[in-house]
């Protein structure tokens, strides 16, 4: 029997021929969590909707109709025809911000398709409709050869034809980044591929992204045909042959897919030699949809045993600077005639931290000689060590030389089964011994947050990763954002793009629009209490344990990176620190949470009423002691390394920690 | 160059079309010498300003007199087109803001604004140095740095009191500080300059605490003429003065008073009338008095309609213009002779008769129109064609009334009280059964509503001060007392979360009986402007139909009441009594004739056609979110919306973050 592949599965082996052997082993149709939006599907039952009642629904329009009449009529199609399917799905509805994006994409497209009408020039448009969506999801099929007298079937289901003036295009709809690009291109130039061989018809081959503005991409035909020659049918020939010894299949040349492959641990087991693993997924990743029932299954993220290479340890650079560092405390003991015992050290991501011990003699001697130790080492290595005294035990904490770079991914990977239990739970960093620092919102000794911290001392990043680990394992309909960024730097670019879907609104740029954010919110609490009265229940909480799915409340973090702006004028000033204090008294039990930020941690921009609403703080360098006690009650702060180092009081303690990089 | 064809109404600010010279030259003539007369006395103490009146029939060219004079004249005068407002009276308020507007714009070839120019050839003119290079004098200041500019400033502030002493020092001191603020300080002190109210960070920007007194409206107009007299006179060119003709003849007295103030009490002013002859005949000149006709009509300039060898030369500019391959040939082509043998020498011919028809026998349409279709079909044919017209015309106007309202939304402005009256106006007057009376002098932008016996008083509300509205505010409270108030304001002005005073005072209003605060979207603003500018511009003949010829005013006003006819209901329906209007207003201090007012929980008309529904109108589907987000941004509030959205039985929700505006009802 000649076997098949699909169009599909080329484009999954263009991205890792092992994700294409594996899953045919397992019979199971994998796809990249990569790019797509998790509404793909959705949003080509509506356009082969449209396909089908197009016609009928611009038949009231008259001949010479305008092209915005007719695109108006269209628009009210597929945005009815997404209605149709939220009524189908009702878990659509738990992910508002998706589905905006969506009636985005699909009036867009509404769009488009009007003036591909008018291109066909004069005539009724319910008949030029007819001759353009000349047919959808058509499937296509044609043996290719791939050697020694074998031929597999390469079968397709193609988006759509649609009918210029001058031409057939073979279109396929993408609503995802430009992440797939290549992935794309490949794809619509293999369905012309098969049309030409099928059915003998030159199609031309266009790509139409929505993100959810709407990108055409075209591929002249002598491109795509290059395209095919080239490299996809060699590609099929190879995907036979992986289909016969599927151990043969290669690693795939981009290690970054790793995190987020769907058959990650069937290939660990399966494939002998190890895989080039990155610390986190590409920046497209996105989640997928909730089950039927509301519930969001986590990314499945490497298991943390997978090493990098083989026989390495996580952190060589700071175990061979451990190593260096206690000779030489060792050593200045020594000249000081003390004897220690040093314990293994514990490896920070900025510091290094010696536990000294006086196993012959006596403690006080220690304590004597460490300052000519710290001295020592000062002079003759250029290394600040500290000696502290904490209880019985004494230690030495000397600041790494090269600092690790601490990322989310790994601490998302270590929590992962906190994080995923409620949403609300966040992460900062890691503290000196390597283990996650977190918080929770939920928990009211750290519902709301004040972060402070000088110009470079990794406050963005810092509410970067705390944004990024708040979302990772729960939908839209969980947890909401809002970002305000008067600086227009923070939450910008790719991060904004990965978030996108967990955002309550666009990122706010302007003090007096977060103004009316906050005012909203106030609104949106009081909204929530009357429903929590409603229901007899007493926060967020236990309404979401007794309302369905759709009926659920998302847990609204809100997050001013520079809050300053808003209380240099008395006026703003008064009506934000009004609404922070209404929030902050209130909004932890209606699950709507505050994180502001400043550059400025002074008496006059963080006054003692939003201190005190604003039970967890984390404060990074600052410039003198007077804005630590600002922040933290206590001094310290303005000692901090910068570039992410921060003390975080989150009503457990003063702790100190290496933010994270997300 | 734009081809002649596509456009028959002139741009008066267009810098690049055909122009006939020798056809109006004398009425061209007429202005510049005008113009020229007042630059050359412009140091002078005997320094006066003249006034022009040209009239003409529909499509003789008024329109493209202006954008000629205002490209020959290019930096060497200031034109300022100003409109009457329909049914409100002209102002010197108005004059103020529609010259210190005109100073924003370049001069035809030039990139800087006629502003630099004026106060660059003042300021030069003061030091002794040439005028005619005022941007040169103003870099020169920039460069020797701000004691320098501080002291030019004062020093023509001096020259300028003791030549003048009619000047307002204050704002002429402001005015010549302008060209050397920053931009945001730059476009406060335009503000100010131009009478209207700033916000209070412009306020603060300037150091000031209150807007321009109405007082010193006149003595600032004052100022500006001298100053402008030394390198670009001021122009002040009304336009469409025929637009004042109606049932009420203190618009045309207030206009006349406006142009008298203008001519007798401000030095350098060169004041341009225009107006359709036969209007001004028939229905403006036997009002006017022998003063007012003394200063209105101290020299009239007649439109001529070009002679045959001028429509010769009229229709080779204009082929002339397209491009090689599109251009008919051989002359008269696209005309037949025998055609053009009969338009060329037809008497009563227009300039813009002979564009439509020229551009119908492009088309393929050489036959004359004939004036009365003769079978059912012809005439419904004709109809048909007119409506079309009529649509294609008023697409382009909704347009541009989008384009001047976004614009002013962009500079955090609204529309002017005045301008929005005039719209209401205009719109109620679609309406059969609905008038609005507007108030006289310094409350012109106050209104009532009149249906049957009984009325609403509007209050427009579209100060962007605090202090303002809430003065405005505490007065719509005091009259609703005795009577029905709307209070209107733009939604996109919006009430900042810091205006806690107005913010209560909003929330008293709205639980008064008697009270309406309604908030026009976007959408209803641009609808309102475009409905006034359509009918201006209607009654002065500027519509022309498929056929070339004018589209009658009452053709025009059919056509929109019947295709806008529940649009305009729906406009001004929130404004209008229900159907238990009170007869009468109650005495001041007696009790509201309504026992018990309307309770408060059933769907007010506002809301339902409301900010949120507007958004879900336009999208159709969208988060709850989303429709908040948008609906803020015209000034709701969440509560406001949820509310709305709720009420209506067309919105489906989808769980409680998803909205659909269905045709088939809606549910939960």
């Amino acid at each position: 029997m000649t076997a098949s592949v699909s169009v599909t599965e080329v484009r999954n082996a263009m991205r890792c021929p092992r994700v294409f052997a594996l899953g045919r082993e397992g019979g199971q149709r994998v796809a990249f969590p990569v790019g797509a939006s998790s509404l793909g599907s959705t949003f080509h039952r509506v356009v082969e909707g449209l396909h089908r009642v197009g016609a009928a629904a611009l038949g009231a329009l008259p001949e010479g109709a305008r092209t915005e009449a007719v695109a108006a009529a269209l628009r009210v199609v597929v945005v009815d025809l997404l209605a149709g399917e939220i009524e189908a799905s009702p878990t659509l509805a738990t992910m508002p911000a998706e589905v905006d994006e969506l009636a985005d994409a699909l009036r867009e497209l509404a769009g488009y398709v009007a003036r591909g009408l008018a291109d066909l020039g004069p005539g009724r448009p319910s008949e030029a409709f007819e001759a353009f969506s000349a047919a959808a999801e058509l499937e296509v099929s044609d043996l290719v050869d791939v050697g020694g007298g074998d031929a597999v079937i390469l079968a397709g289901r193609l988006d759509a034809l649609h009918q210029r003036h001058d031409r057939v295009e073979v279109v396929e709809y993408k609503l995802t980044s430009e992440a797939n690009d290549e992935l794309d291109r490949a794809q619509v130039a293999l369905y012309r591929h098969l049309l030409r061989e099928a059915v003998e018809l030159d199609a031309h081959p266009v790509v139409l992204r929505f993100d959810p503005a709407m990108r055409t991409t075209e591929l002249s035909p002598a491109e795509a045909d290059a395209l095919v020659e080239r490299k996809l049918l060699p590609l099929v020939r190879d995907m036979a042959g992986w289909l016969a010894d599927p151990r043969s299949a290669p690693p795939p040349a981009r290690g970054d897919l790793c995190p987020v492959c769907p058959v990650r641990a069937a290939c660990v087991a399966a494939y002998p030699e190890p895989l080039a693993c990155r610390d986190e997924p590409p920046s497209g990743a996105s989640r997928p949809r909730p089950d039927p029932l509301g519930r969001f299954q986590p990314l499945d993220l490497a298991p943390p045993t997978v090493p990098t290479q083989p026989g390495a340890t996580e952190d060589d650079a700071g175990v061979a600077e451990a190593r260096e560092l206690a000779k030489h405390i060792e050593v200045a003991f020594r000249q000081a005639h003390v004897a220690v015992q040093m314990k293994p050290p514990t490896i920070g991501p900025r510091f290094v931290t010696f536990e000294v011990t006086a196993p012959r003699g006596r403690i006080r001697k220690v304590d004597g000689a460490a300052e000519d130790v710290e001295h020592h080492l000062a002079s003759e290595q250029g290394v600040a060590a500290i000696y502290r005294r904490q209880g019985g035990i004494r230690t030495f904490e000397v600041a790494r030389r090269t600092p690790r770079r601490v990322t989310l991914a790994p601490l998302l990977q270590a929590k992962r089964e906190w994080l995923a239990e409620r949403p609300g739970r966040f992460v900062l960093g890691e503290d000196a011994r390597g283990r996650p620092v977190v918080g929770d919102f939920g928990d009211h000794v750290s519902c709301h947050m004040l972060v402070g911290g000088s110009a470079g001392s990794g406050k963005s990043v810092l509410l970067r990763a705390i944004a990024t680990s708040l979302v990772y394992f729960h939908p839209p309909s969980s947890v909401r954002l809002t970002l305000v960024d008067p600086k227009r730097v923070t939450f910008g670019g790719e991060f904004k793009s990965r978030i996108a879907a967990h955002l309550a609104e666009p990122v706010c740029h302007d003090t007096e629009a977060t103004l009316q954010v906050l005012e909203r919110l106030v609104e949106e609490m009081e909204e929530r209490y009357a429903l929590f009265e409603a229901a007899q229940v007493e926060d967020c909480q236990a309404y979401n344990e007794q309302a369905s799915a759709a009926e659920q409340l998302a847990r609204h973090v809100v997050i001013v990176d520079e809050f300053a702006d808003l209380t240099v004028d008395k006026a703003l000033s008064a009506a934000f620190f009004q609404s922070v204090v209404r929030l902050g008294n209130m909004a932890r039990a209606a699950g709507i949470h505050l994180v502001l930020a400043t550059q400025r941690p002074d008496a006059k921009t963080v006054p003692g009423k939003v201190r005190t609403n604003l039970s967890a703080k984390v404060a990074l360098r600052v410039p003198n002691q007077t804005s630590s006690r600002i922040i933290l009650d206590q001094g310290g702060a303005e000692k901090l390394l910068g570039h992410g180092d921060f003390l975080a009081d989150l009503g457990h303690g003063l702790i100190r920690a290496q933010g994270a990089m997300a | 160059m734009r081809s002649p064809f596509e456009r028959e109404i002139a741009d008066p600010y267009a810098a690049d079309f055909v122009d006939l010279e020798p056809l109006n030259a004398s009425a061209s003539d007429a202005i510049r010498a005008r113009i020229d007369e007042v630059r050359r006395r412009a140091t002078e103490p005997d320094l006066r300003s003249a006034s022009v009146t040209v009239l003409g029939p529909a499509g003789a060219g008024k329109t493209h007199l202006f954008a000629r004079l205002r490209k020959s004249c290019g930096a060497r005068a200031s034109f300022v087109l100003l409109r009457p407002e329909v049914g409100v009276e002209t102002s010197l308020t108005h004059v103020l803001a529609a010259a210190v507007d005109g100073l924003k714009r370049p001069p035809p070839g030039h990139e800087d604004s006629l502003l630099e120019c004026i106060v660059g050839s003042f300021l030069a003119s003061v030091r002794g140095a040439p005028a005619s290079f005022p941007r040169a004098h103003l870099a020169d200041l920039r460069a020797r740095g701000e004691a320098s500019i501080e002291e030019a400033v004062e020093e023509a502030l001096e020259l300028a009191e003791r030549r003048f002493p009619e000047i307002d020092a204050e704002w002429l001191a402001e005015l010549l500080r302008v060209p050397f603020r920053p931009a945001p300080a730059r476009r406060a002190a335009m503000v100010w300059l131009s009478g209207r109210e700033p916000n209070e960070l412009d306020l603060k920007r300037l150091g000031r605490t209150e807007r321009l007194a109405a007082a010193a409206v006149l003595p600032a107009l004052r100022t500006l003429g001298v100053v402008a007299a030394v390198g670009a006179p001021l122009v002040l060119v009304f336009d469409q003065l025929e637009n004042l003709a109606s049932d009420d003849d203190a618009l045309v007295h207030a206009h006349a008073r406006v142009v008298a103030d203008l001519v007798d009490g401000v030095r350098g002013l060169v004041v341009v009338q225009m107006a359709l002859d036969a209007e001004w005949e028939r229905r403006i000149r036997p009002l006017l008095t022998q003063a007012e006709r003394a200063r209105l009509e101290a020299r009239v300039e007649l439109m001529s309609l070009p002679s045959a060898e001028e429509r010769d030369e009229l229709l080779r500019l204009w082929l002339s213009v397209l491009p090689e391959d599109e251009r008919p040939k051989p002359f008269p082509a696209p005309f037949s002779e025998a055609r053009w043998g009969e338009l060329r020498t037809r008497p009563g011919v227009t300039p813009r008769a002979i564009l439509v028809a020229a551009r119908r026998a492009m088309d393929g349409d050489d036959a004359p129109s004939t004036s009365e279709p003769s079978s059912d079909e012809a005439r419904a044919d004709r109809a048909e064609e007119l409506s079309d017209r009529l649509e294609e015309l008023w697409s382009r106007e909704l347009e541009r009334a989008r384009e001047v309202h976004d614009a002013l939304a962009a500079e955090g402005r609204g529309v002017d009280a005045e301008r929005l009256v005039g719209a209401l106006v205009a719109a109620a007057s679609l309406a059969s059964d609905v008038k609005v009376d507007v108030a006289r002098g310094r409350q012109r932008h106050d209104a009532r509503l009149v249906r049957g016996g009984g009325h609403v008083t509007l209050m427009l509300v579209q100060a962007v001060h605090p202090r303002s509205v809430a003065s405005s505010l505490r007065h719509a409270a005091e009259l609703a007392v005795d009577r029905d108030v709307r209070v209107v304001r733009q939604a996109a002005l919006g009430v900042p979360p810091t205006w806690k005073k107005v913010r209560a005072q909003l929330v008293e209003l709205r639980v008064m009986p008697r009270v309406e605060v309604l908030e026009l979207t976007r959408d209803q603003v641009c609808e309102l402007l475009a409905i006034h500018d359509f009918l201006a511009a209607a009654r002065s003949q500027d519509l022309a139909g498929p056929d070339g010829l004018p589209i009658a005013e009452a053709e025009v006003r059919a056509w929109l009441a019947a295709r806008d006819r529940s649009r305009s209901e729906r406009l001004l329906s929130p404004m209008r009594l229900g159907a238990d209007a009170d007869e009468e207003p109650a005495p001041k201090g007696a009790a509201s004739p309504r026992e018990a007012p309307p309770p408060k929980e059933a769907p007010p008309e506002a809301s339902r056609g409301g900010a949120g529904r507007a958004v879900l109108e336009r999208l159709r589907l969208a988060s709850v979110d989303r429709v908040v987000r948008e609906a803020a941004l015209e000034g709701a509030s969440r509560p406001s919306v949820l509310e709305e959205l709720r009420r209506d039985p067309r919105v489906r929700w989808f769980g409680r973050s998803i909205v659909w505006l269905s045709e088939t009802g809606g549910g939960r």
